[in-house]
């Protein structure tokens, strides 16, 4: 009988939970919408990219009990973004090659969805746009291409649907647009929970065609010297198909355990298009007549291929009443070299039910790709003539995101959920790489010499959310 | 000749009258205008009968019998499913597993027909393993039940649309009125000459005195039924059955009438007060509220 007091005070909370608001005809039942928006502001610090990002994802479920999806993102891009030289010490001028108008962007919204994966790697292809015109690089300083601008729009719809025996469909289509680069893309994904639904099985297939280039943008040619004047390749394609295979375990009532592997093959053109790479000779920039006079840079050239594997392990945990703590490890490697480590850390703070903080940390870790080279030398490397400029290595990019780094992200959420129906979140995060690559040789007293050959992101972003049901 | 709708005028007040989840169902008001007893009660009606064909167990099509016969399978579930849902799983919860809208299966192998024909234990065992709220999944708004498992607001549905429809004219009539669905009662009071309701509660055997009751805003539900029991050997076997024995409960009383603020509370108290069987009138006296218990 002890329990009385507590079956009285609980009876009435149950009570005013499921009469709540009493005299009002009818509940809404199946069709309401929710709706999330949020608005990112992301910054990269040294004078580089500024990017706003408004959000909106509605979902609702239909009578059939399907639930049905749409996220939208308009993206505007604006500020600098390295093109690839080396920082050398004396002033570069870049002539803005005629042929690189335009950018591609790596979907990291719509990978095998319906599945859960989670944090792209690090060094996964991001925004690159590029406007034309000349522009100079003073001595001592991160060549940086001034002119990036563009906007991006997604459109990407989802529809899930429970089916016999606990399995779970679930379909979706995306559509990416920039100026200059289309990607559409398709993904189904089957999930089952078995042993009591205690354990959920899941598979899942995406498929992305991009398109590169446009009418007003051709790509370079890769290894082609860059100058006002380089041919160009049209329009070229890229196609990824992603697999994923994912177990999520329920351990006991508060402690979930889920495990994925997959695995990504791309193949098409995998270039930036708009990096580019220093020639240098005994550590000097070369003058030559092939650059329209400038400093002698190639375009860079990838593998066509590309194939990837990923092991991705994740722990949450209840704690109090409603802490979660979650911790994640990702391991990633692929056919170009790099190996990547990747460790997380969350926390969930619930004091009460109007009010939640979540810090996060995130460790990354990565070797640099084989072909990735910070500069190249003439001679070996490349051999320069009056009239020729002929690169001896089969592959070679200077981009940072292919380098060895470590990466280290903090951040913290502070929501306010106000009832089952209306959230507003705000959080705040900082990125900072560190530089793990070995130098390569410079000759002492050369325009290379004493410069930095990896210049170390730092970036910061807040994020600002508002969800509602309706 | 069972009538749809009626109003029914007497001196000082009037009673609308129509028949909804096999019950009479009355909705009295402290008043004599028609028209505005046509609108209310008309409302009252409405909603009574959105509910009962919404949660009625009987009922082809609707979400219970969608969950009852998905074999397994998820039903994603509406608001007002889901608040009634939250209730059940709090409830079981709170009551120790002695209310649980899955016990419904016992009733397969239980007859209360006044014989002496006990089923097997077997048969109840069988009946048992399709029994347990703690074998559903219910994460709003997915809930889900083991093929052979049923769910049933019967225990509750009564005193839910007592109080839906008491928050309707709540909001909508400004006098004193009465809800009273078979005896499950909410009432809005004081009436305009000042008097509290009376109510007279039905006696269960022939040595008992009618109870009468004369109270403002309250609401009043009752379990038990002297008509449905089993008796064997001198052992007098209630309906009301233990989900988790299977068996009805020990020495239950005939009868339990529970006052509380609203009609769902008091049918609560009422039915888990008889699982509680010879403890019963100490978990009500514990919980200290006003009841009238009949043995």
């Amino acid at each position: 009988m002890q329990l009385t007091d507590n079956f009285k005070s609980q009876l009435t909370l149950a009570t005013t939970a499921l009469l709540g608001a009493a005299g009002t005809a009818q509940a809404a039942g199946n069709g309401d919408w929710l709706v999330e928006s949020a608005t990112l502001v992301y910054h990269e610090w040294g004078g580089r990219i500024t990017a706003v990002e408004p959000v909106l994802n509605l979902s609702t479920d239909l009578p059939d009990d399907s639930t049905v999806s749409v996220h939208l993102v308009f993206d505007t891009l604006t500020g600098s973004s390295p093109n690839g030289a080396a920082i050398a010490n004396v002033d570069q001028t870049f002539t803005g090659a005629s042929g690189a108008n335009g950018g591609e962007r790596a979907q990291t919204q719509t990978r095998a969805s319906g599945v859960t994966t989670h944090s792209d790697d690090d060094d996964d292809d991001d925004d690159d746009e590029h406007g034309g015109g000349p522009y100079v690089v003073s001595a001592g300083d991160v060549p940086l291409d001034p002119n990036f601008s563009d906007n991006r729009f997604v459109a990407s719809l989802g529809w899930e649907q429970p089916f016999e025996n606990n399995m779970t469909l679930n379909t979706g289509a995306t559509v990416s647009i920039e100026s200059d680069f289309v990607s559409l893309s398709g993904n189904a994904a089957v999930a089952k929970d078995i042993f009591n639904k205690n354990t959920t099985l899941s598979a899942g297939l995406n498929y992305e065609f991009d398109v590169l280039g446009s009418e007003h943008s051709a790509l370079p040619e890769a290894f082609s010297v860059y100058s006002a004047g380089n041919s160009q390749s049209g329009h070229d394609i890229k196609q990824v198909v992603d697999g994923i295979l994912g177990i999520t375990q329920v351990m006991n009532r508060r402690w979930l355990l889920q495990m994925n592997y997959s695995i990504s093959s791309g193949s098409g053109y995998q270039n930036d298009p708009y990096k580019i790479i220093t020639v240098a000779n005994e550590g000097n920039l070369i003058n030559s007549s092939l650059a329209s006079g400038g400093y002698l840079y190639v375009f860079e050239k990838r593998p066509s291929e590309r194939l990837k594997q990923s092991l991705y392990l994740q722990s949450n945990l209840a704690l109090m009443s409603d802490d979660v703590l979650s911790l994640s490890y990702r391991h990633m490697t692929d056919d170009w070299g790099i190996r990547s480590h990747t460790g997380d850390v969350s926390y969930h703070f619930q004091p009460t039910e109007h009010f939640y903080l979540q810090p996060h940390y995130r460790y990354y870790h990565q070797t640099a790709a084989d072909f990735y080279q910070p500069f190249l030398n003439s001679g070996d490397e490349v051999s320069v003539t009056s009239n020729s400029v002929d690169v001896a290595l089969d592959y070679a990019s200077s981009d940072a995101r292919l380098a060895a780094f470590s990466a280290d992200s903090y951040g913290i959420t502070v929501g306010f959920p106000f009832g089952k129906d209306v959230e507003i979140l705000v959080s705040a995060e900082h990125y900072q790489q560190h530089d793990l690559n070995e130098r390569k040789a410079v000759a002492d007293g050369s325009q290379l010499a004493g410069m930095d050959q990896f210049t170390a992101l730092s970036a910061s972003w807040v994020q600002f959310g508002f969800s509602y049901r309706w | 000749m069972p009538f749809e709708f009626q109003i029914m005028r007497y001196e000082d007040y009037s009673k609308v009258i129509f028949n909804a989840m096999a019950s009479p169902c009355e909705v009295l008001f402290d008043s004599t205008n028609m028209a505005e007893l046509q609108e209310q009660g008309r409302l009252a009606e409405q909603e009574t009968r959105r509910i009962e064909h919404k949660f009625s167990r009987y009922l082809r099509g609707n979400i219970i019998d969608k969950i009852n016969n998905a074999k397994g399978h998820r039903v994603c579930v509406d608001d007002e499913t889901a608040k009634l849902l939250n209730f059940a799983q709090q409830l079981y919860r709170i009551s120790d597993g002695r209310f649980d809208i899955t016990s419904g299966v016992l009733r397969n192998a239980w007859h209360f027909d006044g014989s002496s024909r006990l089923p097997e234990q077997e048969v109840i065992d069988q009946c048992l393993s399709r029994v347990g709220w703690e074998k559903v999944s219910w994460q709003d708004p997915v809930f889900s039940l083991p093929a052979g498992m049923e769910i049933d607001l019967g225990g509750i549905g009564k005193e839910y649309a007592v109080d839906r429809v008491y928050g309707l004219l709540g909001g909508n009539y400004s006098g004193a009125f009465l809800v009273n669905f078979g005896g499950d009662i909410r009432a809005k009071g004081p009436r305009r000459d000042g008097e509290p309701w009376k109510i007279g509660i039905e006696k269960v055997s022939a040595e008992q005195r009618t109870q009468h009751l004369e109270l403002f805003t309250f609401a009043l539900a009752t379990s038990g039924d002297s008509q449905r029991y089993l008796l064997k050997d001198g052992i007098r076997y209630s309906h009301i059955l233990d989900p988790k024995t299977g068996w009805p409960v020990k020495n239950a009383p005939r009868s339990v009438t529970a006052v509380a603020p609203t009609c769902i509370e008091a049918g609560i108290y009422s039915s888990v007060a008889s699982m509680h069987g010879e403890d019963a009138e100490a978990f009500l006296q514990d919980s200290n509220i006003t009841y009238w218990c009949v043995r």
